[in-house]
């Protein structure tokens, strides 16, 4: 894995090293390669863990794990397609929303009038700061501002190269952040949301609030393990681990800064203002916080409240004294993330009782009403996110994220992210997996079709050259044959996917159903679904699995998270909004819920919910 | 038998209790109904998870029929005929409240003929050293779903050395985060993947 990184070919690693997850097979070549003998001896012997992987993936003869074979000679390797990390380009879409523009940044234009030629010496004995508030304070009655030594650096050049015309950038009413020469009044300030998988940055323009540009990039940490467990274990077992984790974010999000800056005819020096949400561990590793409390029972936070930090100090590429606003968030596993979903939902207590779901590898359920606002996070693991299942990819270029199957005949036919149009069974698509959505859509259309059962098992009466069994026993149901893929095999479908799947809607729903009796329902009357799927979630789909309580008004929303966050860097109120609403949040931790486990459990059947027909003994207990 | 091993496979306990009843009626011996019938249902169970033909839901079911059958034809044994497969202590290590995949375990150990004490969650290596002292059992298992505290489970193994108990016990571990290699590494007799693996392994080690 090394060798092929220092190549520059970035491998999957899903599993964090495991050998479970098999995302970054390569295959050995043998005998000579342009002059390079290249044998499968020349990597280190298959330990145990590799040993087990293969035994069960028989189609897989002459491929290695790269996670664990090493290099010992001369070898020429073949990376699959659908072992390379590529660049993440779902859309994190943003809806436009109604907000009043009040930026913490606004820009004014001052002259200062010792600096014309004619002026000197007039008051020679004022210092150049001092000339500079006294005349912001004359012109726009603001007063006690204040600077930091970056800006006090620049500033004597900068008013004699512009004879005191400058623009001043001023945060809350109190702090000079930024001087530009001339006029300029260009406010632009950038919304982040970093999530476990991806990271999306909105460039917004502080003076009309329009957002000019959009970017989306893989999370750099998903090196260290895909899910934020391993990553806060590397954190904290690894010499230099967290330091590690920071620095390859805070590089990612330089890069982010860049590209979307970039997009819009800017440089990342043109921003005043930065708003960014995450889930407490990624919020943490930002920040360079040791996520030690977050690891163990009881789960403690370093820090709930929100943060102003200097841009600078966390390593961002911007104009140096810029500060970058943390959100605030509920718990250890409830982060500034759900936060800003719940800024961008505007809960009204009062009215009806709203659930949103934001999945993700970490799903945050919140739900408002009878005057009260509940949040959770369940553990669905990497499935929707694509991970943990045999075909999964993340929403990727190449991801089948749309599935339908004819009942009748058991044909399919897929979408792939950033293709309008379904296969057709015959043509070549460049379709290498599946992610979440499409997941989502095949257990649901399977159902529908009865090629699975409520309890996930596949029906072994159904005879159809798409579904078959393994060696070992289990049964696949094939998606996009080999020839219709960007692969030299088929795409399907294994019963332990069907697994995962249940095993995280399960989560879910028994999340929801515990919030909901909290505030004495059964079900909600509205549900929102959030997360990085954007528009390709079929809200049927996740109806018919029983991802939730039942609910006839289902609405996608798309990356509330980031829209939270955009909220806060338009309107300053929303920051205190925010902030007021992490006081009334009330948080459930659903491992002590006695309800829970059983909820879970009667939850793993997919479809309509019901309760399982033995409810005596240690059910109960479970 | 068949039927009442059928019965305990598909979960379905009151036909299970039915079958029982009636073979007892019929004078069956209630020491093959217990070792040919309910633990071989129990066996068939696990092989068919493995398969991915059953999942969590129906084979806790199954066990719990399983359960109720063993009820039943208990009070037909002698003290002494009351086969025990062995005893286990059974916990979550020190910071994890996890305690759904432990609970299943402890199901499935109890319908394979296991004598379990279940210490719960969050429990530190000292309380596991009380237990293995009070209960002498022939396993200790360990579960652990977080990655970081899956080391409390080292710590377990190296109190249990200190109070001179880890030669009589054996001390398997097991949890989302936990491999094959890394239960090598901290010392533990084994290792499992799943509840079905986890039954395999006690009675493995326990007829050693």
């Amino acid at each position: 894995m090394k060798a092929c990184e220092t190549l520059g070919i970035q491998l999957e690693r899903v599993c964090g090293e495991k050998a479970t997850c098999g995302k970054c097979k390569v295959r050995v070549e043998e005998g000579f390669h342009q002059e390079i003998y290249s044998s499968q001896k020349h990597l280190s012997p298959m330990v145990e863990e590799e040993r087990e992987f293969f035994s069960q993936h028989s189609d897989l003869t002459g491929y290695r794990l790269a996670c664990l074979a090493r290099v010992m000679g001369d070898v020429v390797i073949f990376v699959p397609e659908d072992s390379r990390l590529t660049k993440h380009i779902a859309w994190k879409g943003l809806t436009e929303r109604f907000v009043s523009l009040l930026p913490v940044v606004r820009k004014y234009y001052v002259e200062v009038p010792p600096f014309g030629r004619e002026g000197v010496g007039r008051e020679g004995a004022r210092a150049d700061f001092e000339s500079l508030v006294s005349e912001i304070t004359t012109r726009f009655a603001l007063s006690d501002l204040r600077a930091d030594h970056y800006v006090l650096r620049a500033l004597p050049s900068l008013l004699r190269e512009t004879e005191g015309k400058v623009t001043v950038t001023v945060w809350m009413n109190k702090e000079i952040v930024k001087i530009e020469p001339g006029y300029w009044d260009v406010n632009l300030g950038v919304a982040i949301d970093v999530g476990t998988t991806s990271i999306a940055a909105y460039l917004c323009d502080l003076v009309n609030g329009q957002t000019l540009a959009a970017e989306v990039m893989s999370n750099p940490q998903i090196r260290f393990g895909e899910d934020v467990i391993s990553r806060i274990s590397y954190a904290i077992l690894a010499p230099n681990g967290l330091e590690e984790l920071q620095i390859i974010v805070i590089d990612g999000l330089n890069t982010l800064l860049s590209q979307v800056t970039k997009q819009a005819g800017f440089q990342p020096k043109d921003i005043s203002d930065v708003c960014i949400v995450g889930n407490t561990c990624m919020h943490h590793f930002l920040l360079g916080l040791t996520p030690y409390g977050l690891s163990r029972a009881p789960y403690r936070a370093v820090v709930q409240r929100a943060l102003d930090i200097k841009a600078r100090e966390l390593g961002l590429d911007l104009s140096p004294s810029v500060y970058a606003y943390f959100l605030p968030t509920v718990a250890s596993f409830v982060g500034a993330d759900a936060v800003g979903v719940m800024l961008a939902m505007e809960p009204n207590l009062e009215a009806e009782t709203v659930l949103t779901i934001d999945l993700g590898t970490n799903g945050e359920l919140i739900l408002s009403g009878e005057g009260r606002l509940l949040c959770t996070s369940c553990a669905c693991g990497p499935a929707f996110e694509g991970g943990q299942v045999s075909s999964g990819m993340r929403a990727t270029a190449g991801a089948i994220e749309k599935v339908r199957i004819d009942p009748d005949t058991l044909e399919v036919k897929f979408q792939v992210v950033g293709s309008p149009s379904w296969s057709d069974g015959q043509r070549k698509t460049n379709a290498k997996g599946i992610c979440g959505s499409g997941i989502i859509d095949v257990v649901a259309e399977m159902l529908r079709a009865g090629i699975i059962h409520a309890d996930g098992r596949f029906d072994s009466s159904i005879s159809s050259p798409r579904l078959r069994q393994t060696a070992q026993g289990t049964s696949v149901f094939v998606i996009a044959w080999a020839h219709e893929t960007a692969l030299d095999r088929d795409i399907t479908i294994s019963n332990s996917d069907v697994r995962a799947i249940q095993l995280a809607k399960a989560a879910v729903y028994a999340g929801a159903s515990v919030l909901l009796r909290k505030v004495g329902k059964t079900l909600p009357d509205k549900v929102l679904l959030a997360g990085s799927f954007g528009t390709s979630l079929d809200v049927d789909s996740c109806r018919t699995i029983g991802l939730f309580p039942g609910c006839d008004e289902v609405y996608a929303v798309g990356n509330a998270a980031g829209n939270g966050a955009r909220l806060c860097l338009l309107n300053r109120e929303k920051r205190l909004e925010a902030e007021s609403m992490v006081q009334k949040v009330e948080h459930l931790e659903l491992a002590k819920e006695k309800e829970f486990s059983r909820i879970f459990l009667e939850a793993l059947s997919l479809g309509q919910y019901k309760p399982l027909a033995s409810t005596k003994g240690s059910m109960k207990d479970l | 038998m068949r039927e009442m091993i059928q019965a305990i496979v598909e979960g379905d306990g009151d036909k299970a209790l039915q079958e029982t009843e009636r073979a007892l009626a019929q004078g069956a011996n209630p020491l093959d109904l217990v070792s040919n019938g309910v633990l071989a249902a129990m066996d068939e169970v696990g092989a068919r998870w493995r398969q991915g033909d059953l999942f969590i839901p129906e084979v806790i079911i199954a066990a719990e029929a399983a359960k109720e059958v063993m009820a039943v034809v208990k009070p037909h044994l002698s003290e002494d005929e009351v086969p025990t497969a062995g005893k286990v202590v059974i916990g979550t290590v020190k910071g994890d409240i996890h305690d759904i995949g432990k609970n299943i375990v402890k199901m499935m150990l109890e319908a394979g003929g296991f004598q379990v004490f279940d210490l719960g969650v969050d429990i530190p290596p000292e309380d596991f050293v009380e237990a293995v002292t009070r209960w002498k059992p022939d396993v200790l298992g360990m579960s652990a779903l977080l990655t970081v505290t899956m080391l409390a489970m080292r710590d377990t193994i190296d109190a249990l050395e200190k109070a001179e108990l880890r030669d009589s016990t054996k001390v398997v571990v097991g949890g989302a985060c936990v491999t094959s290699a890394f239960a090598g590494t901290i010392g533990a007799d084994g290792y499992a993947a799943d509840a079905a693996s986890a039954v395999d392994l006690c009675r493995q080690l326990c007829s050693r």
